[in-house]
């Protein structure tokens, strides 16, 4: 039923962990996402706002010597909906009240969370 | 009075008779050491009375009761022919009362000098103000000119630091290399000991020094000379009170006292803002401890549900495709499981988890009150589980669950599960978990991997006792944890 709701939502995934990364588009391709990205510096993921249409993204924070926060920020002016995905117990203050998944999930979690965000979204 | 060369009375007046108890017949021919200045029993009587010196002098006078009175007198010779035929003798009461009562004042400005440095000193933690403080009161008791407190400082050979200064301005003493321990300072400095002189520059051990054997030119004026050592509560010298006075034997005994009090008040003040210094630093230091602590802590869980993560994917793309997903589905409940416990014990930093919230984590999807389901009553009282108890308890609690959920009490919708705990007398943690109003139990407990691990895993692993029963009213199992709080 999620598959449907969500099938054809444009994801930007954020992530810098190789075999977590491959494992996550898998998940997205399933529930009929099309993954946007995907990116594992901010840089790279700011190019990639700037270039693509994206309908959600889902961010990893910790990327390395960076976090995401930066791409957060660019979303949030641009008003496309996002949510971390961390493991991370603890959020930069500023960030505290935003969706976020803590690793590692499963499936069923993140698709409720793309529904909660991305599935109206979509459907409107 | 008129004395002869005897110092036998002549003649003496009214205020005379009253002052002495003696009427003047009475008086006549004798001799005055006969009639007064009995106290004075181990002096010859012209020792006493330095009769015919002519200058004032004071002394006490004894009147014919025997009652003192304090006198200043003056004994002027009448002389015929240059020899001295006589003397004429004055006395004057000095007013006892009122010597008396300036003594007193004098003795309440100083204790009030001292009570004011004492309760000041109290208050203060830092160590330049509590110095100066002690300078100031010091040399004013004292009666000095100028006073200074210099510090003992051991490097460097023995030098002595110049430190706070009253009376005088930093530049008199600005010209002068460091002072060392010369024969003048040295009693104090490494010694301890007082030194009090009339007369600094007549003292054997003043001039003795190289290279300016005395005082050097310029040097502030100093005839009397007072030092007292403050002394650390372990016994080491911090450093000493130096006084000095230009006129010649100033400092009497009493203000040798008055400045040792002082030095014993500073010496408690001193070390008290050592002490404080001291636990500043420490606390500091130990902030900075914590604060790195926190952040090693956070780097470790990051790693740690990152890792899980990894491994989740891992299996997942290994058994895509290969594996039921029902099987899947457990390894990921297991695996996460295991890290909600994980997360517990991060937010207590390694510490300690509480069982309840450890229960409650595992029991969580079946205490949803908003949805008005509480499946399991839990009853303990806080018992603090270490990490590694909390680990094992936690994926113990996780089976517990899949099993209640998958063949016992959780399966329909009536039953409920009756967690309780309590630390039995020898500290044993005692776990009960008791399946109620369940359908009828089919099979007895858990098979495979989840019964396993919790009969032999968790006994093994707590060092503890795992027992289940059946019936047909449902799975009971009582789980035994010497000792949970324990860090080994």
């Amino acid at each position: 039923m999620n598959g449907v709701a969500l099938n054809g939502l444009r994801v930007l995934v954020v992530e810098d962990e190789m075999l977590v990364c491959m494992d996550l588009m898998d998940m997205l391709s399933e529930l009929g996402c099309i993954v946007v990205g995907p990116a594992a510096r901010v840089e790279q993921a700011l190019g990639i706002v700037e270039r693509e249409p994206i309908d959600l993204a889902m961010l990893d924070i910790n990327l390395g010597r960076e976090t995401s926060y930066p791409i957060a920020e660019r979303l949030a002016a641009l008003g496309i909906p996002y949510f971390f995905s961390t493991g991370y117990s603890l959020v930069e203050s500023a960030f505290e009240n935003k969706p976020r998944l803590q690793k590692p999930f499963s499936e069923r979690q993140l698709s409720s969370v793309l529904m909660s965000l991305g599935g109206s979204i979509h459907s409107s | 009075m008129l004395l002869d060369a005897q110092n036998c009375c002549i003649f003496m007046n009214r205020a005379a008779e009253a002052l002495t108890g003696y009427r003047q017949d009475e008086m006549r021919g004798r001799s005055l050491w006969d009639v007064i200045g009995q106290d004075g029993a181990d002096l010859s009587p012209h020792d006493r009375f330095p009769i015919a010196s002519g200058q004032p002098q004071r002394d006490v006078l004894m009147d014919r009761s025997g009652q003192a009175h304090p006198i200043i007198y003056t004994a002027s010779p009448v002389r015929e022919g240059g020899e001295v035929v006589g003397t004429v003798l004055e006395m004057r009461p000095t007013g006892g009362d009122q010597a008396a009562i300036a003594a007193l004042k004098e003795e309440t400005r100083m204790l009030e000098i001292l009570n004011r440095t004492g309760s000041m000193l109290a208050s203060k933690l830092d160590l330049e103000e509590i110095v100066q403080a002690v300078t100031e009161a010091a040399t004013e008791l004292a009666g000095a000119q100028f006073g200074a407190f210099f510090y003992n400082v051991i490097r460097d050979g023995e030098a002595l630091q110049l430190y706070t200064l009253s009376g005088a301005s930093r530049d008199a003493f600005a010209a002068f290399p460091q002072p060392r321990h010369t024969a003048v300072f040295e009693p104090t400095f490494a010694q301890g000991r007082v030194v009090r002189s009339p007369d600094i520059r007549r003292d054997p051990r003043y001039g003795r020094n190289p290279p300016f054997r005395g005082m050097p030119e310029s040097h502030l004026p100093a005839s009397s000379y007072l030092s007292v050592p403050v002394l650390a509560c372990n016994g080491t010298i911090h450093g000493a009170l130096i006084f000095g006075h230009e006129d010649v034997g100033v400092f009497t005994e009493r203000s040798e006292r008055i400045v040792t009090a002082i030095a014993a008040q500073a010496t408690a003040a001193i070390d008290n803002a050592a002490l404080f210094e001291a636990s500043q630093r420490e606390i500091a230091e130990r902030q900075k401890a914590e604060a790195h602590q926190k952040l090693l802590i956070q780097e470790l869980n990051h790693r740690v549900k990152n890792m899980l993560a990894t491994v989740q994917s891992l299996a997942r793309r290994t058994l895509r495709g290969r594996a039921e997903e029902a099987a899947m589905r457990s390894f990921q409940d297991r695996l996460h499981a295991l890290s909600h416990s994980h997360s517990l014990i991060m937010r207590q930093n390694w510490q300690a988890v509480d069982l309840k919230d450890l229960a409650h984590t595992a029991l969580a999807p079946f205490l949803d009150e908003a949805k008005g389901e509480a499946r399991a009553r839990l009853d303990g009282p806080p018992v603090c589980l270490e990490p590694k108890v909390a680990l094992a308890l936690g994926m113990g609690f996780h089976e517990l669950v899949a099993n209640a959920a998958r063949h016992g009490a959780l399966r329909g919708d009536s039953g409920y599960i009756d967690l309780c705990w309590r630390t039995m007398e020898d500290g044993t943690l005692h776990i009960s978990w008791t399946e109620k109003d369940g359908p009828p139990v089919e099979a007895f407990g858990a098979s495979g991997f989840g019964s396993y691990l919790l009969r032999h895993g968790l006994a093994h692993e707590l060092g503890g006792d795992v027992q289940m029963r059946a019936d047909r009213s449902g799975v009971s199992w009582d789980i035994f944890v010497p000792e949970p709080g324990q860090l080994q």
